[in-house]
């Protein structure tokens, strides 16, 4: 998977679960503060991007992750480890 | 700030008030709670009776500060509280006041309550002894610990706003009440409080006492069934649903700027001392 294609996927789920607006989510729109989501939330994201990459991650792995950017990098490498 | 007797008697009540929560509540903590506990052998059922006895407790309270012309206090549907169990009770928060006119006029109310109140001399008797919950406890464990309660048919009380609203704002609420009620299916008692003129209120000071004696208004609102709200919908898409609905509802019955709030209370003035010049 590419990054353009993590991107596309983590932009679907974020409208459909989360209600996100389309156009509010660049690389640099942080999850929280900007995107209105809550911790149970992440927890969520989390288990759908299992289901996308089809690897486990582990909670300290998303530990550090603040914004779509972080998300996309952070799937890209689980996923080309 | 002219000092007129009933406004000088407010404040005096108010400071007496104010420390009779603690006080008082210690009081019971050291009296009350003892004999339940020598008398109750079952955990749970010891807790409910301590619990109710915080209601009456407070019930009295609530009939003195009325009896002694501090405030008025009016409470409108108050018969539905009374048979309410296992019910989230959500509302928006004004002032100190809220929990306390909540539970005179609720019997088994759970609440979560500040960890710091653990540490307060004149509080940490009442909440450890009445087993409110903390807001420390690691999120997944609190969650658990409002279900259970729930389930047991104990009603929660949440502020959605987080905290007391500045008066005037519309204040932003939070998720975690949505979440809570959806995970333990439980329905979404909605109550609506007022007070006005407004006193306790965030950001003044309790001895600044209005000109006028406050009314506060406890309005019993509807019972709203959670599985309208889950109904076809993740999780997530029902509690932004169910937010947005409380936040609808307290737009429609507050307004925009709170009725009754100090920023009304003075553009009110205003007009008022703008008529009386021209």
């Amino acid at each position: 998977m590419t990054r353009d294609e993590i991107h596309t996927s983590l932009a679907g789920y974020l409208t459909e679960m989360f209600e996100v607006a389309p156009e509010n989510i660049t690389a640099e729109a942080r999850l929280y503060e900007d995107l209105d989501l809550d911790s149970i939330d992440a927890v969520d994201l989390v288990v759908k991007l299992q289901d996308l990459t089809g690897r486990k991650i582990k909670p300290e792995q998303f530990k550090t992750v603040r914004t779509v950017g972080d998300v996309v990098d952070s799937v890209y490498e689980l996923f080309n480890e | 700030m002219r000092l007129d007797p009933g406004r000088l008697w407010r404040g005096f009540g108010t400071a007496l008030f104010l420390s009779l929560i603690g006080l008082g509540g210690t009081l019971m903590a050291v009296t009350v709670f003892p004999v339940v506990n020598l008398l109750t052998r079952d955990p749970s059922v010891r807790q409910r009776r301590i619990l109710y006895a915080m209601h009456l407790a407070f019930r009295l309270y609530c009939r003195a500060i009325t009896a002694l012309r501090v405030a008025d206090i009016d409470i409108k549907g108050g018969e539905r509280l009374r048979h309410l169990q296992g019910a989230l009770i959500v509302a928006n928060h004004p002032s100190l006041l809220d929990v306390v006119m909540i539970i005179a006029a609720t019997p088994r109310v759970q609440c979560i309550v500040k960890a710091g109140l653990w540490r307060h001399p004149l509080y940490r008797l009442t909440v450890g002894g009445a087993g409110f919950l903390r807001n420390d406890l690691e999120p997944e464990e609190l969650v658990a610990a409002c279900t259970r309660d729930l389930h047991a048919g104990l009603n929660l009380i949440i502020f959605p706003e987080g905290t007391r609203t500045i008066p005037g704002t519309r204040p932003k609420l939070h998720r975690g009440f949505a979440n809570l009620a959806i995970t333990a299916a439980c329905p979404v008692q909605v109550l609506t409080i007022t007070c006005d003129p407004p006193v306790l209120h965030k950001g003044n000071p309790w001895w600044r006492v209005p000109e006028k004696r406050s009314r506060f208004c406890l309005e019993v609102g509807e019972l709203l069934d959670i599985g309208h709200f889950t109904d076809g919908h993740i999780r997530s898409v029902a509690a932004r649903r169910l937010v947005a609905h409380l936040d609808n509802f307290y737009l429609e019955k507050l307004g925009h700027g709170h009725v009754g709030t100090a920023i009304e209370d003075i553009d009110r003035r205003g007009v008022e001392a703008g008529g009386s010049v021209a």
